[in-house]
């Protein structure tokens, strides 16, 4: 265990968090996004702490099923709802996928949606008449995942809700803030969203996994780094992700090219 | 009468991307402006105290860089993306070009034509000094075009060269990330490569002060430093915004006159770093959108290289190159692309409003012919601050993917928050090099 007073001065902070958030609203007004991965099984143990410690039920829990699921997701949440003492509540966007006839790859016409998934498109700037119902296109990943979780805010009347997000995931989370608060849109109630592992770098939080014990999705093991949709999460080593490059490689790897090489020939450029 | 897509571009007398700047002896500042985001309204600029523009040219000038008034009144200019420099006299009529050289084909006496000059003065005996960009080197030449010497020793892309009181010369060493000085023999004899502890950041004007010491503007530092023959800095002038300043000069007052481009604005500061004097008077033509708008191309231009209707074509450096192109077959409508064959960067852009704070997903497809392993394309969005300058530099700023080869249509999506100053995006589809891209369904959703 590398530096494990560090993790565990991070994982004290972190319970921090929960417990000003706990100050803050009442439990039931709270919940918990909890996909299954490292990340947020890690928040859910934060706060599986706190209320195990504190003598609190747990805030509800839910999942965003954008469509694509891997059973081995889908395993792992059912084997550990008892473990943490909570019930996952899978959230869908129905109107989609029966306009997709429930096939990953179909064209959706547009005018087959209702007029909250018509207006969640608007939004974009799509143009267009129809889609392909793939969960990680950004119209798909749209209407699968943030549409779904603004409708699912709407209908639970949530205050907040907790997230795994860090801090050193990638450029436009750096300056993220554990109490994130969100302003009423057209699209989602006035929310705040809660972010007790920001500090967490992509090694904390395995060390933090081994240090406590979290369960931890067999699919890490067999070298996936990290999860989404079925179709478009591959991996490039059967090497467990804990024991890969972290430190020099994307952590979505595979997906996106080494820009470094580019990105110094475009500073040579000198363009503006 | 303008159609609806049409924007009047190049405004006679307002400033939009300022280069050279110097004061004339009779107080008037002479400005170089290097025109707008799609090569227009390049001229040179002279203004009075109280900001009047008094005199201008800028017939047929392209992205130019320089312009030193002469003592016979005349003004010597360096035509950037025209590859000449020329002389015009007060009424504006040519009296010089470089294109004349070698019977017309504008060729000096080694063979070799003028690259992107970023610079020209003037020199005593009548010759010229000549910062030959893209030839990475700087040379003096008489005004028949005979090379009388020349320096081309590891230094790339510079933008200016100065004769020293000794008759040695400064390089500004753009792309080397310093300030070189060499004596005619070609050695170098004084160098600086960082001021303050700070290592230069593409310095792209140096200038010998009476005292010895050396006015650097050190351009991605926003930031015009002085710096005495130990390399000791001696002033700084800092902002804290994204400046890229690209000329400073020191009056004979002392006070120091700069050429802020992100801001469109001439700046004259003190000793003490009051801005005492300023000339802007930019306004920002661009149409600035509530929203993406267009972004499936449904809406052609007027003719059939316009870029679509709500977006532009950015050809401020692509040196003379780049153009829409369209894709007939594509379905369900034909797209609009890019097509370059230089070394430069050209994009398709438009600019949306965005609130401070809020996050960003621009999305698009793009189909992607690259020529060679340095070219690419990528989608951007560049945040701009209320005075209508980059937040921070393009090569910086928030990017998806960067697209290398061949590549079939590819959805590529990132995310961005807009920083705390930022008041709108420029959304760009990005061609850098050689090649073509085509781009569609371009969405931009604000989280």
């Amino acid at each position: 265990m590398r530096n494990k007073e560090m993790i565990i001065k991070k994982m004290e902070d972190s319970k921090k968090i929960v417990r000003e958030a706990f100050a803050k609203y009442s439990i039931k007004d709270l919940s918990i996004a909890w996909t299954g991965g490292k990340d947020s099984t890690l928040v859910l143990e934060a706060i599986y702490q706190v209320c195990q410690e504190d003598g609190l039920p747990m805030p509800k829990c839910f999942c965003i099923d954008e469509g694509d699921m891997f059973k081995e997701v889908r395993d792992f949440i059912t084997e550990n709802e008892k473990k943490y003492g909570v019930q996952i509540e899978y959230i869908h966007n129905d109107d989609v996928s029966k306009a997709a006839g429930g096939k990953l790859g179909a064209t959706v016409k547009i005018s087959d949606l209702n007029k909250r998934n018509r207006a969640e498109i608007e939004r974009l700037g799509y143009e267009e008449d129809e889609f392909d119902y793939e969960p990680e296109s950004f119209v798909g990943n749209h209407l699968m995942k943030t549409a779904t979780l603004n409708m699912y805010l709407e209908e639970s009347k949530v205050k907040g809700f907790f997230e795994g997000i860090r801090w050193d995931e990638q450029g436009s989370r750096a300056n993220e803030t554990f109490f994130s608060p969100r302003e009423k849109t057209e699209y989602n109630p006035e929310h705040m969203r809660l972010c007790p592992i920001l500090h967490f770098t992509e090694r904390d939080v395995w060390d933090a996994h081994f240090e406590y014990n979290i369960p931890i999705c067999s699919l890490y093991k067999n070298g996936y780094r990290s999860l989404g949709a079925r179709i478009t999460t591959s991996k490039t080593t059967d090497v467990p992700a804990w024991e890969q490059d972290l430190e020099n490689t994307d952590e979505r790897g595979g997906r996106r090219q080494d820009k470094e090489g580019l990105m110094e020939k475009l500073r040579e450029l000198g363009y503006m | 009468m303008l159609n609806k897509n049409e924007v009047k571009r190049g405004i006679s007398g307002m400033l939009e991307f300022p280069c050279d700047v110097e004061r004339l002896a009779n107080k008037n500042t002479l400005i170089t402006d290097a025109g707008d985001e799609t090569s227009q309204g390049s001229e040179i600029i002279e203004v009075d105290l109280l900001g009047k523009v008094v005199w201008r040219y800028g017939d047929n000038l392209i992205f130019a860089h320089s312009a030193e008034r002469l003592e016979n009144g005349n003004t010597l200019i360096s035509d950037t993306t025209n590859n000449r420099v020329i002389e015009v006299n007060p009424n504006g009529e040519m009296v010089f070009t470089s294109d004349g050289w070698s019977d017309g084909t504008g060729l000096l006496s080694d063979g070799t034509h003028l690259h992107y000059p970023n610079d020209c003065k003037m020199l005593t005996d009548g010759s010229m000094l000549i910062t030959d960009r893209n030839n990475d080197r700087c040379l003096v030449c008489s005004k028949k075009g005979v090379v009388l010497w020349s320096y081309d020793f590891e230094i790339k892309h510079p933008h200016n060269c100065s004769i020293t009181p000794q008759g040695t010369f400064l390089i500004a060493d753009s792309d080397g990330n310093r300030i070189i000085e060499v004596n005619k023999e070609k050695e170098i004899v004084w160098q600086c490569d960082k001021a303050g502890g700070k290592q230069l950041n593409w310095p792209r004007s140096a200038v010998r002060l009476d005292d010895g010491n050396t006015l650097i503007c050190d351009s991605r530092n926003s930031r015009v430093v002085e710096v005495n023959v130990e390399n000791e800095l001696v002033w700084a002038f800092e902002v804290s915004y994204f400046a890229n300043f690209y000329k400073a000069v020191k009056l004979p007052c002392g006070n120091v006159l700069i050429s802020d481009q992100q801001h469109h604005q001439v700046l004259e500061v003190d000793r003490f770093k009051n801005i005492v004097w300023q000339f802007r008077n930019y306004r920002n033509t661009n149409t600035i959108h509530q929203r993406l708008k267009n972004g499936s191309f449904k809406q052609r231009g007027n003719t059939s290289d316009a870029p679509p209707e709500d977006w532009i074509l950015f050809n401020r450096f692509s040196e003379g190159g780049g153009k829409v192109i369209w894709d007939e077959n594509e379905s369900p409508r034909p797209c609009p692309g890019l097509e370059y064959d230089r070394n430069g960067v050209v994009y398709l852009q438009q600019i949306v409003a965005v609130e401070p704070g809020r996050t960003y997903k621009m999305a698009g497809k793009l189909k992607t012919q690259l020529y060679d392993k340095n070219s690419f394309a990528y989608l951007q969005m560049a945040f701009l601050d209320n005075l209508g300058g980059l937040i921070e530099d393009a090569s910086v700023a928030p990017k998806g993917n960067m697209f290398v080869g061949e590549n079939d249509w590819q959805e590529d999506v990132f995310e961005a928050t807009a920083p705390q100053n930022a008041f709108a995006a420029e959304l760009r589809i990005v061609l850098c090099g050689r090649g073509r891209i085509f781009a569609k369904s371009i969405m931009l959703l604000q989280l």
